[in-house]
């Protein structure tokens, strides 16, 4: 069957975006960067994979006449790209250890570059060839091994939130110090390949710092006018926006023609653009939508279509890749270790920075693919290259991880958080909205402090989780992520100046953090601070019977800790609670909060409603009322009601409640994100506020400190 | 952390530098020196012999190879084959050898030969400018043959 060149690249790239995103998001549970899964959806289409198992299908989706227009989209794709990383480099990177950074990313470059050009005395014989220089080969390996992927790295420390620690801000400015060297190391290698030694490459190595001196004086003032243009106009208009798109073609142009590469001339432009808050998030929003979706997904796949780990069909060629992800993953190790301990890190934190360092990601393929194209490495050297990258990218979460365990990530904030004492009553409230959930919080201090006279010890714990759902977004930067976090965090503080009582505002203490994986995140909160409860909120689906489905499902499901699910129905006050009695032990917790709630404040009545056949109470529920001192028993009511329909009777009783507390059916999770029928039910009918309790631990007690103050108070 | 004025630092820095590009000029002049790639010989080969064994026979073939310094791979083809046929050859190449100039071996497979799947071929040869001399074996039966390198606007036209 014969197609329209047009047609059949449309048809690859439909190909192309639909496994890339596939495999992308299969990454990102393995908790890999989504990019790294993009390379290797790119990989799978060529002859690595697709190629072996299907040559002649494979063949007929990427025949050789298509292939020079993924080559165009492509090189429109990088070129966008890389003024996206240079928009990216903002100077304010630089602000954290400059000194330190430049000496640890230069030694870090310096020492993998070292190797790589020892290394070139054993591959330059065995896969090179003779019309490529050994000088030029030798630089461009150095180049390839000194890489440190700035992009690709900002992520990684936005997830693992160290954004804020010294590591972070440290490893950040390295890696921004080595993005810059290893372009330019990259542009004389480049020049130095095109003619072949170093001499003639002199004019182009002048002609390249005259075009950067020009950039960043004459250049810097002529951009500077894009941000005046914005905050004129408050906008990015497209003709600003095709302005500056003019601008970066004709840069990578010129760097083209000075005889370096389209790339450098692109970035260039990304690192003089005034770093303007508003006008660099749009500039960036507006491009990285096409480019990061469509245009790098089929770089990635032309990239592939050139990766042939089928090359590697002797044992000595996996010896000799084993060698070069081993100098690469050494070389860098040990120069940004070293680098780091002379300069005063500590052990962990060099080790962890050095681990950080080797992540190269796609910065590395984009070096590969030009060594590539100008011959300068040979398809088997790019094959074992391209392993390197994936490897050295992979294997930086988990060894990070590993050194640098998250929980332990708090010990070295900048602006360290308190920790919850251990005998504090600790309720963890996760919040996804803090302008909406003032109930939640409110319902938290309720249960947790009260209005007592006395200083209660307790804390109150509000949680706001900023989720990236995409991670190679521009939001997803350290600094727009601390902008986010900066933002919640003062949204929060604007609540909390509101509640009551004010003096116990200060026990109000939120945590604002990035996690991906928000139910886990509070999970893993929840058992470092050892909180007592998380109080979660709820809003019913309007459109599908889902229960529990989402976050609070998971919550549920994983933490090991007792849970309370909020549902607001906006009542302003607490003073008649509602418990139907049912006797198991998630009831028993809605018991002991509503007797919190109860021994907290003195306006607060509790009718626990028995509806026959559960009108006995069980024994340890009676020792519990027993215990209680009778300034709180006698707020407790205790009716028996006669019905055919409990669930009806509980719901006729909300009427006149502010909050029901009820605690989950004993056949809760059995269904899967049901709370079981009963509690379901009350769920989508019950008038008032409810709550719904989930005991986990049947030992632990959120009453015990609470009976003895009251016991005191009776004294 | 440090200051980056401390004398050990700088010393430090310095040493390193002037190590990193004494190291590398030292390793350019000896590879420049010394260290010889292999030249170029890549591409589709139309071979001629007085008479192709076995299942070879009344065929007319091509040498297809792929090079990365020493380490050969390819695929002996029909000049009949489709382009689709051809890429997918490339895709996954049937031969693989070695070149160590002039001399060059391959040996593997014939899968993309009708009626020849299953045997295995062997070929030795030299490499003079671009044509190849030497020696195919095929299921234990030796012949002599020629290859001639395409130029590249017949290879496109194939």
């Amino acid at each position: 069957m014969h197609l329209d060149i047009v047609v059949q690249v449309l048809i690859q790239i439909l190909l192309v975006i639909g496994l890339s995103r596939l495999v992308g998001l299969g990454f990102r549970r393995l908790n890999q960067p989504l990019v790294i899964g993009e390379i290797v959806a790119g990989i799978m289409l060529g002859p690595s994979l697709f190629g072996m198992i299907a040559p002649n299908v494979a063949a007929w989706f990427f025949p050789p006449e298509t292939i020079p227009f993924l080559g165009v989209l492509s090189q429109i794709g990088l070129i966008f790209f890389m003024f996206l990383i240079g928009l990216e480099l903002d100077p304010k990177y630089l602000k954290n250890g400059l000194n330190v950074a430049i000496l640890v990313s230069h030694v870090s470059i310096l020492v993998p570059f070292s190797l790589g050009t020892l290394a070139s005395l054993l591959l330059y014989p065995l896969v090179s060839f003779d019309g490529v220089s050994f000088t030029a080969f030798a630089l461009f390996l150095g180049a390839a091994m000194s890489i440190t992927a700035f992009p690709v790295l900002a992520r990684i420390i936005t997830e693992n939130n160290l954004q804020n620690t010294r590591l972070g801000a440290l490893a950040l400015t390295c890696a921004a110090v080595d993005d810059v060297t290893a372009w330019c190391l990259l542009a004389l290698a480049i020049a130095v390949t095109r003619y072949n030694n170093m001499i003639a490459a002199v004019p182009t190595i002048l002609e390249s710092v005259a075009y950067i001196a020009i950039m960043l004086t004459l250049g810097r003032w002529l951009l500077k006018q894009f941000a005046v243009m914005y905050d004129r106009r408050g906008k990015l208009t497209q003709t600003v926006l095709a302005i500056i798109y003019i601008v970066v073609v004709i840069s990578a142009l010129v760097t083209e023609l000075i005889g370096i590469h389209l790339i450098f001339g692109a970035f260039l432009v990304g690192v003089t653009m005034p770093k303007h808050p508003g006008l660099t998030r749009e500039l960036a929003q507006k491009t990285e939508d096409f480019v990061l979706t469509f245009l790098l997904p089929v770089f990635f796949a032309y990239s592939g279509l050139r990766t042939q780990i089928g090359l590697l069909n002797r044992p000595v060629l996996w010896g000799l890749c084993a060698i070069v992800v081993a100098v690469a993953i050494v070389g860098k190790y040990v120069g940004t270790y070293v680098a780091a301990r002379v300069s005063g890190v500590e052990k962990r934190e060099a080790s962890a920075l050095g681990w950080l360092m080797n992540t190269r990601g796609l910065t590395e393929l984009i070096v590969l693919n030009i060594g590539l194209s100008l011959n300068v490495i040979s398809p088997l050297l790019f094959t074992m290259l391209v392993i390197m990258a994936l490897v050295t990218t992979f294997m930086t979460s988990p060894l990070l991880e590993m050194i640098y365990p998250k929980q332990q990530i708090r010990q070295h904030q900048i602006n360290q958080p308190e920790i919850p004492k251990s005998d504090q009553y600790h309720v963890l409230v996760p919040i996804a909205n803090p302008t909406t959930q003032r109930g939640l919080i409110e319902l938290a201090m309720s249960i947790a402090i009260g209005n007592s006279s006395r200083q209660p010890n307790a804390i109150v714990t509000p949680l706001s989780l900023i989720q990236f759902d995409q991670d190679y977004v521009y939001e997803s930067l350290p600094i727009e992520a601390n902008r986010q976090i900066a933002l919640t965090d003062e949204k929060l503080q604007a609540l909390i100046q509101t509640l009551e009582p004010a003096g116990y505002r200060h026990l109000v203490r939120p945590i604002v953090q990035v996690d991906r994986d928000v139910a886990r995140a509070t999970t893993q909160i929840a058992m470092r601070d050892r909180a007592n409860l998380i109080l979660v909120g709820w809003h019913r689906p309007a459109f599908h019977s889902n229960r529990l489905g989402g976050r609070v499902g998971e919550i549920l499901t994983t933490a090991p800790v007792d849970v309370a699910v909020f549902v607001d129905r906006h009542s302003t006050k607490l003073e008649n609670l509602l418990l139907p009695y049912v006797p198991n032990i998630h009831t028993d917790l809605g018991l002991e909060l509503a007797l919190r709630l109860l021994i907290n404040s003195d306006q607060t009545h509790l009718r626990i409603l028995r509806v026959q056949p559960f009108s006995e109470l069980s024994s340890e529920f009676n020792s519990l009322l027993d215990r209680l001192p009778d300034r709180v028993r006698r707020r407790i009511d205790l009716p028996i009601v006669e019905t055919n329909s409990p669930i009806q009777a509980v719901i006729e009783a909300s009427e006149f409640a502010d909050l029901t507390i009820a605690g989950a059916s004993r056949e809760w999770g059995i269904e899967r994100q049901t709370l079981g029928r009963y509690t379901d039910e009350l769920a989508t009918e019950c008038r008032s506020s409810l709550l719904i309790t989930r005991r986990y631990s049947q030992v632990a007690s959120h009453l015990s400190a609470m009976l003895e103050i009251a016991d005191e108070k009776l004294v | 952390m440090k200051s980056l004025f401390n004398a050990k630092w700088l010393t430090f820095y310095g040493t390193t530098i002037a190590f990193v590009i004494a190291l590398f000029s030292i390793v350019t002049n000896y590879g420049e020196a010394n260290l010889k790639a292999q030249p170029k010989i890549s591409g589709r080969y139309k071979i001629s012999a007085a008479e192709l064994p076995g299942c070879l026979k009344g065929k007319y073939l091509v040498l297809s190879i792929e090079q990365s310094g020493v380490y050969l791979n390819g695929s002996l083809l029909e000049i009949s084959h489709s382009t689709q046929e051809q890429t997918a050859s490339r895709k996954k190449p049937s031969l693989t050898g070695k070149f160590r100039q002039p001399n060059l071996e391959l040996s593997g497979t014939l899968r993309q030969i009708q009626g020849c799947e299953n045997s295995a071929i062997a070929i030795q040869s030299t490499i003079d400018q671009s044509t190849l001399k030497g020696n195919l074996n095929l299921d234990n039966t030796t012949i002599d043959f020629v290859a001639k390198l395409e130029e590249a606007s017949e290879a496109i036209k194939q």
